[in-house]
């Protein structure tokens, strides 16, 4: 399943890619980023998540761990092994220590735990615009 | 008249060839002084009666059943001193024995034999012997003895025979008489030896017993189960020196069972008593002359057929010899003794039986008790292992929904104009969130519960870096924190990560416990096993509800998660350690935990 809204046109905020095998997340996270300006595309698998970072050069991916197809830790291999800087925060249910080594070793930029507050995740997306913008400045 | 000299000259009395008597006291037939005394007058009221000068009494010995010499009046010790013992139809007096009638010598001067030429040298001429008789059996033989050359006339015979019975009767009261002493003995001797169950009191009672009916000395020798040699457990004789030297003999010489040179050794070997009258003269004992010891008994001790050792007992004067009398209550003795030193080994073994029972009792109930605490330990694991299995999915499966739930209030939150009662309810929302997702968290640390890892941990460090994080809390909530630690408290092996926790789930529930505030102790202890104390003056824990709080999801605070003591118990018994609870009413809750200072 693929949903994609058109693009607003708010450069600054940038385009984000959404994978998680919860489709209520997808549409609860597409609803806020959205609301704040950004871009948004969902995907409801592992597999999918790889092909649109790909295709739609997202600026972030907030990426699910445990998803059916591909995890996305396989995710964010592929991403990495394809030379893909794209800003990766990866957003899991499970607090494990070892996960998120293993996610930050991979490349991850971030890591977020389920439930999540909503600020955090915004700030967390907003430093890296603040990152890359000091980096093109 | 050569036709009343009967036997044969050369072995008439006193006839012992080859053997060299001595002075020949000691072979007196041993006399109780009271016999002694009663032969002696009767002889002497003989003597009056039938008026004759002279006259002498011999008993039959029971063990050789040769006559002995047992009284003498008027005559010279030397006349008999070639006839102190006369085997039956030697001599006159044999003779008399052997046919059980009385005989009359008329003329001594006719006789050759060295007593009948002793007779006739003290003026004698005639003399006459009769058997003493109780009832059937011929106890011994009375001689007199006439300066006149005269027979005995019927009438002289008939007196004889008077005389004779009250001899008798003399001889059967003596022989009464002894039998009471040696029952009254022997009652005395059982009595006694009921009266302890001490193996080493019984010995010492039997050896000092027999030296008071027996001999001047005693000793009780044991086999022992695989010894070749004997146990001497007791030595008598009532002179500390005489004692002091045969312990000094036992000592130097055990005796070896069977050892043919020891009279000893063969009684415990074969189980027969032996009796040497004349120990001297039979040159059987080794340490006769050493140890002064003219007459010997050795007796076994035995009990159901089994040798259990020998009692020995030694005349150590030439006074008088043991006799069959003798050795008989020394082997009714060693009988008493058997029966006591087997109720004493029934006695010991009892109780050691009763020990071993308690014993094992005890184990059992250890065992029982270690059983029903592996057995709980073993639920808590299933539960643990079982929740552990579960968990992950489980806590995906929930934390999912949650972050959709908690995410869509957060969405209505942000919505413009919210009215304040609304706001509450989200953030309620938000806050029940929050509860469910510390639940699940830790379930996912049961679930990712791993191996520790072991490094050398400084106790009091941990201890006082996880309280540094509460500090605030604990101010705040003004509670005061004593701390205790012990400064020399040895580095133990143990993962401090996980001993952190455990202290963090200990301090908060401390905490949790005195809303009020309140005071919290903290100790540790050197020792094996390491002590850490932590205590707290709140609340307390119910006594019903003391079996449950390892239980996972076991929890009386309103936002508990019910896994602090779960995991801290978990992570103590994982360090081989042992964490306790305890809650006196109204005393606060303390927590002791207890782990090897190596793992």
């Amino acid at each position: 399943m693929l949903s994609s809204y058109p693009a607003t046109p708010d450069v600054t905020r940038g385009k984000i890619l959404v994978a998680d095998d919860e489709a209520e997340i997808c549409d609860l996270l597409r609803e806020f980023l959205m609301g704040k300006g950004y871009e948004v595309i969902t995907v409801v698998s592992g597999e999918e998540a790889l092909v649109k970072a790909r295709q739609e050069r997202p600026d972030a991916i907030l990426l699910d761990v445990r998803m059916p197809d591909m995890s996305g830790l396989d995710v964010l291999r592929a991403i990495r092994a394809m030379g893909k800087a794209v800003y990766v925060v990866m957003v899991t249910a499970l607090d494990d220590k070892a996960i998120r080594q293993e996610a930050l070793r991979l490349g991850a930029d971030d890591y977020v735990t389920k439930p999540f507050r909503l600020r955090d995740l915004e700030a967390r997306l907003a430093s890296r615009s603040r990152a890359d913008q000091a980096w093109a400045g | 008249m050569p036709g009343e000299i009967m036997g044969k000259p050369g072995e008439s009395e006193g006839a012992f060839p080859g053997e060299q008597r001595g002075e020949g006291r000691g072979e007196a037939i041993s006399l109780s002084p009271d016999l002694s005394r009663t032969l002696n007058t009767a002889l002497d009221k003989v003597i009056e009666v039938i008026g004759v000068e002279g006259g002498a009494v011999r008993l039959v010995d029971e063990e050789t059943g040769e006559l002995v010499l047992a009284a003498h009046r008027g005559v010279s010790e030397e006349t008999f001193r070639q006839g102190r013992r006369l085997k039956p139809g030697e001599g006159f007096s044999g003779l008399v024995l052997e046919k059980g009638e009385p005989m009359v010598i008329q003329h001594v001067s006719m006789d050759p034999n060295p007593a009948s030429v002793l007779l006739r040298k003290q003026g004698y001429e005639s003399y006459m012997v009769v058997p003493l008789r109780l009832r059937d059996k011929v106890l011994g033989t009375l001689s007199l003895f006439t300066t006149a050359e005269r027979g005995f006339d019927t009438y002289e015979r008939s007196l004889l025979n008077q005389v004779g019975v009250t001899l008798e009767n003399a001889l059967l009261y003596e022989e009464a008489a002894r039998r009471e002493r040696e029952a009254a003995f022997l009652d005395r001797a059982t009595q006694l030896f009921n009266s302890t169950l001490q193996l080493d009191f019984v010995f010492e009672l039997v050896a000092r017993m027999a030296t008071e009916v027996l001999g001047e000395s005693c000793t009780i020798n044991l086999i022992e189960e695989g010894k070749e040699h004997l146990t001497p457990v007791a030595i008598y004789h009532p002179e500390p020196e005489a004692r002091q030297l045969r312990l000094q003999v036992m000592r130097d010489n055990p005796i070896q069972i069977g050892d043919p040179l020891s009279v000893v050794g063969q009684a415990a070997a074969d189980g027969r008593p032996y009796l040497i009258k004349d120990a001297r003269r039979e040159g059987r004992l080794k340490n006769a002359d050493r140890l002064s010891i003219y007459s010997f008994i050795a007796v076994p001790i035995v009990s159901k057929g089994k040798i259990l050792g020998v009692l020995a007992t030694s005349i150590t004067s030439p006074s008088r010899q043991f006799n069959q009398a003798d050795l008989r209550l020394a082997m009714a003795l060693a009988d008493r003794a058997a029966l006591a030193i087997e109720n004493s080994r029934l006695y010991e073994e009892e109780r050691e039986l009763r020990q071993r029972m308690e014993e094992l009792n005890r184990r059992l109930a250890e065992s029982l008790e270690q059983l029903k605490l592996s057995q709980r330990q073993l639920l808590q694991a299933e539960k643990l292992a079982s929740l552990g299995s579960l968990t992950t999915g489980v806590a995906h499966e929930i934390l999912n929904p949650l972050a959709v739930i908690s995410g869509r209030v957060q969405l209505l939150l942000l919505r413009p104009e919210v009215p304040p009662d609304l706001q509450r309810v989200y953030h309620l929302l938000l806050d029940q969130v929050d509860r469910i997702t510390r639940i699940c968290d830790g379930m996912l640390h049961f679930a990712r519960q791993k191996e520790p890892r072991f490094e050398p941990v400084d106790l009091n460090a941990s201890l006082v870096q996880t309280l540094a994080l509460l500090e605030s809390e604990l101010r705040l909530r003004n509670i005061a924190v004593h701390t205790a630690v012990d400064p020399e408290l040895p580095h133990i092996i143990a993962d401090e990560g996980q001993l952190r926790q455990v202290f963090l789930n200990l301090l908060t529930n401390a905490m949790d416990a005195m809303p009020g505030g309140g005071n919290l102790h903290l100790a540790t202890r050197r020792g094996e096993p390491v002590q850490v104390v932590v205590a707290d003056t709140g609340c307390g824990i119910p006594p019903e509800h003391l079996s449950k709080i390892f239980d996972p999801f076991f929890s009386t605070k309103e936002m508990g998660t019910g896994l602090g003591l779960a995991v801290a118990h978990g992570i103590i018994q994982s360090h081989e350690g042992t964490i306790r609870v305890e809650s006196p009413k109204g005393e606060g809750t303390t927590v002791v935990i207890e782990l090897p200072s190596h793992t």
